[in-house]
């Protein structure tokens, strides 16, 4: 499994290792989960104006599990981290404590993305040695110990503000009808966020008010491979209904290509745009767009089929009751 | 067209004075660009950017494959695909 969204893996670890319960349709919201532009046009996945309770709200009605926002941001940082210490005291077996650090702060662990700061939910437990604490990163399949000044003073960084805790007491398994109507409210038929975000800023960049910023162009999108990754939610999800509703593997594989191909064709928005930036060659500006209107007719693709075996699922369901 | 030698020469150039990595001295055939000289997808994607615009070479960006990120010896040993067809293309013409 590759990185996809932070904290939803966080959450979504206790549902794998439960029996009785699928994962998979919690990543229905995730290929389009929010992200951020700010006002100079930086395409952003981390910002204070994005919070998680769509997903908070979802993961109850989904699994029933509440999830607890222990990090008050009107409290000093000290205040914070002396609330995560008494959380961690009294951490019972089946609670799971979420806590934001900047990974950039942890050299020891892979940062792929190189971002600083680097934003990024784990989960922390105490171990039979006071200065050492537990991390476990299910986003990047990474579990071990650290000293616990290290992943501290990762928390520390300014940059960084956010934590949660959830109770895995009792796990709901999910009725057909709570997925449906998540499916439906995650399902944005007639909009493509993160390409209309992209030709936006790109627009903004070479013919709008920030022209003359065109060598800027480069960082503005710096951040597209984080988001890009989230397109592989669909791959869980066609994995879902496939099973649900009798596909072949190589219906399925098709699938995984053409996900494959779209997370690909961000990459090649950001080398154009990349060379934009330092070229300003107007033939590279058209192939930009040129790629971005091809990256959204295959994404709404995905998205029309998908949605067609949504429906053959939920046709299969209403069938099953009717039986 | 260049030959491997030119092209392991041209790489490590831009690394060191183009993109200023602090890992350079680490460079060798079978350093991994991630994991030893902490190159990111991004910083792999500059580099391409100036293989492609100072030395002239037409790097699709379809064609970008992490295989051939990996270490140096196997950007090289694209690198010298991509040189040899172009030179072979333009003989052809």
């Amino acid at each position: 499994m590759i990185k996809v969204h932070c904290f939803v893996s966080c959450v979504c670890e206790v549902i794998k290792k439960t029996d009785g319960v699928d994962h998979r349709p919690f990543y229905f919201g995730v290929w389009d989960a929010d992200f951020d532009v700010s006002p100079d046009g930086i395409l952003s996945y981390h910002s204070e104006n994005i919070n998680h309770d769509f997903f908070k709200t979802w993961y109850e009605m989904l699994y029933g599990i509440k999830i607890h926002r222990w990090y008050d941001e009107k409290k000093s940082k000290l205040t914070n981290v002396m609330t995560l210490l008494e959380l961690m005291k009294n951490k019972p077996s089946y609670r799971s404590i979420m806590v934001m650090l900047d990974l950039s702060m942890l050299p020891e662990r892979e940062n792929k993305f190189h971002q600083s700061p680097f934003p990024h939910y784990v989960m922390l437990e105490e171990t039979d040695d006071p200065k050492e604490w537990f991390m476990f990163d299910p986003d990047f399949r990474w579990e071990g110990r650290l000293p616990k000044q290290k992943i501290l003073d990762a928390i520390m960084v300014p940059d960084v503000r956010g934590g949660y805790y959830f109770d895995a007491k009792q796990i709901n398994p999910t009725n057909a009808e709570t997925i449906e109507a998540y499916f439906q409210t995650c399902m944005k038929h007639d909009e493509n966020p993160m390409s209309e975000a992209i030709r936006k800023i790109v627009e903004l960049f070479s013919r709008g008010t920030e022209k003359h910023r065109r060598s800027e162009l480069s960082d503005a999108l710096k951040q597209i491979p984080v988001l890009a990754i989230r397109k592989y939610a669909y791959e869980h999800a066609f994995a879902f209904f496939w099973e649900a509703d009798g596909y072949s593997e190589e219906w399925f594989e098709a699938w995984c290509d053409e996900i494959e191909k779209l997370v690909k064709g961000f990459t090649a928005i950001q080398y154009r745009a990349m060379k934009y930036a330092m070229t300003a060659d107007d033939t590279v500006l058209k192939e930009i767009h040129e790629k971005i209107n091809e990256q959204e007719k295959l994404e709404y693709f995905i998205k029309k089929g998908l949605n067609e075996c949504f429906e053959a699922w939920v046709s299969n369901k209403h069938t099953e009751v009717l039986a | 067209m260049l030959n491997r030698e030119e092209l392991y020469q041209a790489v490590y150039d831009i690394l060191k004075h183009k993109l200023e990595i602090p890992t350079w001295k680490s460079f060798e055939e079978n350093a991994r660009l991630n994991e030893d000289l902490y190159m990111d997808s991004i910083m792999i994607l500059q580099l391409i950017l100036h293989l492609e615009l100072d030395l002239g070479l037409n790097i699709p960006d379809d064609m970008f494959v992490p295989k051939d990120f990996h270490t140096v010896e196997t950007l090289l040993n694209f690198l010298e695909e991509l040189s040899k067809n172009s030179y072979e293309k333009e003989r052809h013409v």
